[in-house]
């Protein structure tokens, strides 16, 4: 009975799998785009939006945390990190930076974007 | 058959959790904020030793969180420290989860050349 519909990619997100849904939606919403006060809380929304649908999509019987930071590009640091306390072989937590190092070229050069993903099984 | 509430970690009965076993946001608000001002008043940005004080307060956080009653709660503190150069700066968060149960506590703190943002979300485990 246990074996009903539990193939084992259904059990864990994989790093790439989350790596794509995050830089897919990132590069949909910011791509050109130039740092802008006024729009940035709408950026963020929809960027989280976008990557919760697509988790969504996936049906896999998890809950979904996904927070997005995005940083005026200064001489500024930034420092992230995480702390979680949840079941060690299904539940995730990544963090995504972009622009990629390797795309430094065509990156955005005026603004960051940290997004994190967690999956918490239930 | 009747099982005897006290016995109960087994999810076979439990199907939310009780009043007081809640992730309750402003209980834990108020710990982080108390973790934050003593952690970082006074203290200014560098390179060397955020990395460290970003970890040390996540996982301070998190022990925290594990003191206040609420046992099938899975933790996720996340924190956020960066240097002060009147630079613009959004962070939000957006989740899928069973809102009766499942919350998330924020807070953020500035001083001098130190800015540092803690979120906290609690999910509960059905």
């Amino acid at each position: 009975m246990a074996d009903e519909g539990q193939a084992p990619d259904d059990l864990t997100f994989t790093h790439q799998e989350l790596d794509e849904k995050a830089t897919e939606a990132i590069e949909a919403v910011l791509a050109s785009k130039i740092y802008d006060e006024k729009e940035v809380s709408r950026w963020i929304n929809e960027i989280c939006e976008r990557i919760i649908k697509s988790l969504y999509d996936t049906r896999k019987p998890f809950k979904y945390m996904v927070t997005c930071l995005i940083m005026q590009k200064t001489e500024a640091g930034l420092l992230t990190s995480g702390a979680c306390m949840f079941e060690g072989g299904t539940d995730m937590m990544q963090q995504f930076l972009w622009p990629k190092e390797k795309a430094k070229d065509q990156a955005n050069k005026t603004m960051h974007a940290v997004v994190t993903i967690f999956c918490a099984r239930f | 058959m009747a099982v005897p509430a006290e016995y109960g970690m087994s999810s076979a009965h439990r199907m939310e959790p009780r009043d007081d076993e809640k992730f309750y946001p402003s209980a834990v608000k108020k710990i982080v904020n108390d973790i934050l001002t003593e952690k970082l008043t006074g203290v200014s940005y560098e390179d060397k030793f955020a990395q460290s004080l970003a970890l040390e307060i996540s996982n301070l956080v998190k022990i925290k969180c594990k003191s206040l009653k609420m046992p099938r709660y899975k933790i996720i503190v996340q924190t956020f420290i960066g240097e002060n150069l009147n630079q613009g700066l959004r962070v939000a968060s957006k989740s899928l989860w069973n809102p009766k149960f499942d919350n998330y506590a924020s807070c953020s703190f500035m001083s001098g050349n130190l800015f540092a943002v803690v979120i906290v979300f609690g999910s509960y485990y059905e």
